[in-house]
């Protein structure tokens, strides 16, 4: 092979028998520029094509290797493929249909051969240069594709750094805020938990922490919307920084208290929030959290408005019906009054003047006056529907019954009234009580109005010890008992246990107060009480209240004011007890001084009145004892009483014939030694020195 | 003469009745209560019995129920006080089931009273 490469050169490869040949293009007179390589064998053709760029292969066909070359050439891949040549006495049919092939006849006119050749040397090189322009051209658009796609890139990437950057930097900003109040509690797992939050957050009630410095460290969902503020909003505040009403809420105030006592605090309160009156359940407890040594505050509260609201509903449901029953109740009583007036009108209208004519008119009138009092009554029941309970002295709203009775009863009634007892305090509401009691005395008067008798107001202490048989109905303690006893018709055994039944009556409500014994035993029952009832036909009725005593005091203007003759004034109601074994004796005395009022507990037996007095020693205030008595004398049990309790002030009284002497009397104890018969108003002056 | 037994509790509307129906010219006897009522039914014949139908012991449609029994041919007038909104059904209907031959609403206007009287007798 001869010559040196060039890559621009166009190159020609010829395939020859000899370097001899006629047609050796090397030996003829083509363009300068191109290049001819001769070849002698097939192999060295392919290795020259396959080496580089060659334009054209011309090929002799006598030449017997030339067709397998040709063949070979043909199937070189189309980027290598130069054109071919072929020389031939005949047009070679094989290369019907392949481009880029051409006949060179034989014999060959030289000139028009070499014309040939260059030509389609000429046009394989415009096809390379087309070739490699738009190879060139297919890169230089990918890459610019490709650049514009890392500009995009560079563009986006820039604007995404910026907004991380930013909401970075604001999250730091608020991570810092939070740092200082979350901190500690982020520390505990527990909190971390999201579960823990979602659940909270979920529930109906409001849950909050508080730091030791009383600042809000977590809220959830529910307090936040309660506040109408958002989480972050009150996160690092005290409650005073809340608007009103929230701030007196959630106060810290009784943060302290809740702090102090390790079940915490909890209490309802009622606020006034957006035009409604809501009512809420609070409850704060101190909260330890591992590995901090201060307590936090834990605190929840519950909207209990709706609750309420249903409550208010029902109870005025139940106001409203028994309202309803109360209506018709006096519908009747009504109806019946004015039956009665116009039948009295007709006998009126009808009569002579005369006798019977002014008992009609009488009774006419009677009608009116009894629907005009009934009217008051309702007027009154309407009134009392406020409930204040408060400690009250028994024995006023006991007098108040009985005079109120004592003026619409009839004559043939007599009543009598007994209080002997030296604690009538109980907590409750006065009217409820009142009602209560008129209720009873009226019932007892209605049993009597036909054939007269007696009732009897009672009032003693009585104590309900664990295992007695009232400890069924009542807790055990101290209570008031309260009686009223008639000596009627009583109640048959039969109707018995339906008397406190709503609705069963065994009387028109023509002096109705608007209740029956269902809703008095009702109102006992609200009070701690209880009312018991024992009957026996033909022999009478009783009915026993018991309310439980109160050591509370009573306001000064609830006490029954005390004769004052001689210019001190002494207390609340002081206790008595008195021993006398003659009751002629003890019966007045007990009298005159319950009207002075005093509270009293009478004996006739002195190892009676001895085992109560040692019982109840603080609660009495002076004794007045006979000095002979059967079994024990007022000397010995003076000597009992002040060995117990030295300087309880005790009046002994003793007959002319008795020798007893003063020293004798005040070595034992006694304060003071009275002569029999005892003069009223030195009695009274001697108890209020005493008592001073 | 016809003879009325009055069976009423409340005393202002007893004692009128009584003096009404007596100046009407009828032989009146007059009961507070229904047992009462039946056992003076038991001794004497009457011609009619006004019997209200709410009183204490025994109640008014008890009382007519028995009355009925023992004297079958007596007439029967019932008069309700209403108002009693606990029992649910009308009372003067029931009385008029069991064959009281006119019921009568409070308050009644006498003369009413009176006139229906002397068509029943």
């Amino acid at each position: 092979m001869s010559g040196t490469m060039s890559t621009h050169s166009p190159i020609v490869v010829q395939l020859c028998r000899s370097l001899q040949d006629d047609f050796n293009l090397a030996n003829l007179p083509l363009r300068s520029d191109i290049k001819v390589l001769t070849c002698l064998t097939a192999d060295q053709c392919i290795s020259q094509i396959r080496k580089e760029m060659v334009n054209a292969v011309i090929l002799d066909l006598e030449n017997p290797a030339a067709t397998g070359l040709a063949l070979r050439v043909h199937l070189e891949e189309a980027g290598k493929r130069p054109i071919m040549g072929l020389i031939a006495t005949e047009y070679p049919d094989f290369i019907k249909g392949w481009a880029k092939s051409f006949w060179i006849p034989m014999p060959i006119r030289v000139s028009a051969a070499i014309e040939r050749i260059e030509l389609f040397i000429d046009l394989h090189l415009a096809e390379r240069k087309i070739e490699r322009l738009s190879i060139e051209l297919e890169t230089e658009q990918i890459r610019t594709d490709n650049a514009l796609k890392r500009v995009d890139a560079l563009g986006r990437g820039t604007e995404q750094q910026v907004l991380e950057r930013t909401r970075g930097i604001a999250a730091q900003n608020q991570e810092g805020q939070h740092q200082v109040y979350s901190q500690d509690l982020s520390r505990h797992p527990f909190l971390r938990e999201p579960f823990v939050h979602e659940m909270i957050n979920a529930l109906p009630v409001m849950v909050y922490f508080k730091d030791s410095k009383s600042r809000f460290v977590y809220l959830n969902r529910q307090l936040a919307a309660f506040l109408n503020k958002d989480v972050d909003e009150v996160l690092g505040r005290q409650a005073e920084k809340l608007p009103s009403p929230y701030a007196e809420l959630f106060d810290y105030k009784t943060d302290l208290e809740a702090l102090a006592n390790p079940q915490g605090i909890s209490f309802e309160r009622r606020v006034h929030l957006n035009g409604k009156m809501k009512t809420l359940f609070l409850g704060k407890q101190p909260f330890v959290i591992e590995g901090v040594e201060e307590p936090y505050l834990l605190g929840y509260g519950i909207d209990l408005s709706d609750q309420k609201v249903m409550e208010e509903k029902f109870s005025q449901t139940q106001k409203l019906e028994a309202l309803g029953t109360m209506a018709g109740g006096i519908a009747h009583d009504f109806n019946n009054l004015l039956f009665a007036m116009l039948l009295n009108l007709s006998l009126i209208q009808k009569a002579v003047p005369g006798a019977k004519k002014d008992h009609y008119i009488a009774q006419m009138r009677q009608a009116c006056e009894r629907a005009k009092d009934m009217t008051s009554q309702i007027l009154t029941f309407s009134k009392q529907q406020k409930h204040r309970i408060e400690p009250i002295d028994i024995t006023l709203i006991l007098d108040e019954v009985y005079s109120l009775s004592r003026s619409v009863t009839s004559k043939n009634i007599r009543f009598e009234h007994s209080y002997r007892c030296l604690n009538p305090r109980c907590l409750a509401d006065p009217s409820q009580i009142h009602q209560v009691l008129m209720n009873l005395v009226n019932n007892a008067a209605y049993s009597l109005k036909k054939s007269g008798g007696h009732i009897s107001v009672t009032l003693v202490d009585w104590e309900v010890a664990d295992g007695d048989p009232m400890a069924q109905d009542l807790k055990p303690g101290k209570y008031l008992k309260i009686g009223v006893q008639d000596n009627g018709p009583g109640i048959a055994p039969e109707i018995i246990p339906r008397i406190f039944d709503p609705f069963f009556s065994t009387k028109p409500t023509d002096e109705g107060t608007g209740l029956g014994l269902s809703v008095a035993q009702g109102i006992i029952q609200r009070h701690q009480g209880w009312i018991k009832v024992s009957s026996s036909v033909a022999q009478g009725t009783r009915f026993d209240v018991y309310l439980p005593q109160t050591e509370i005091s009573l306001a000064r203007a609830d006490q029954r004011p005390l004769p004052l003759d001689i210019g001190q004034t002494v207390g609340p109601r002081k206790r008595l007890v008195i021993v006398d074994d003659e009751t002629l004796v003890l019966e007045p005395l007990c009298d005159f001084l319950q009207d002075e009022g005093f509270g009293l507990v009478a004996f006739d037996n002195p190892r009676l009145a001895l085992d109560y007095c040692l019982k109840h020693i603080d609660d009495i205030d002076l004794i007045l004892s006979d000095q002979n008595m059967p079994e024990l004398t007022g000397l010995s049990f003076c000597k009992q009483i002040s060995l117990k309790r030295p300087g309880l002030p005790l009046i002994l009284y003793s007959g002319y014939s008795e020798q007893l002497t003063l020293e004798c009397s005040i070595e034992a104890g006694a304060s003071l030694l009275l002569s029999k018969p005892l003069d009223q108003d030195e009695l009274l002056r001697a108890i209020k020195q005493l008592l001073a | 003469m016809k003879s009325i037994l009055i069976m009423e509790d409340e005393a202002l509307v007893r004692e009128g009745l009584h003096a009404i129906l007596e100046s009407a010219g009828y032989a009146v006897v007059s009961v507070a209560d229904g047992n009462e009522g039946i056992e003076i039914a038991g001794d004497k014949t009457f011609d009619l019995a006004i019997i209200d139908i709410f009183m204490p012991q025994k109640d008014g449609i008890a009382t007519i129920m028995e009355l009925k029994k023992l004297s079958p041919q007596l007439s029967v007038i019932a008069i309700s006080g209403g108002g009693n909104v606990i029992r649910d059904f009308d009372y003067l209907e029931y009385a008029q089931a069991l064959g009281a031959v006119k019921c009568f609403q409070k308050p009644v206007d006498p003369d009413e009273l009176l006139d229906t009287i002397a068509s029943i007798l």
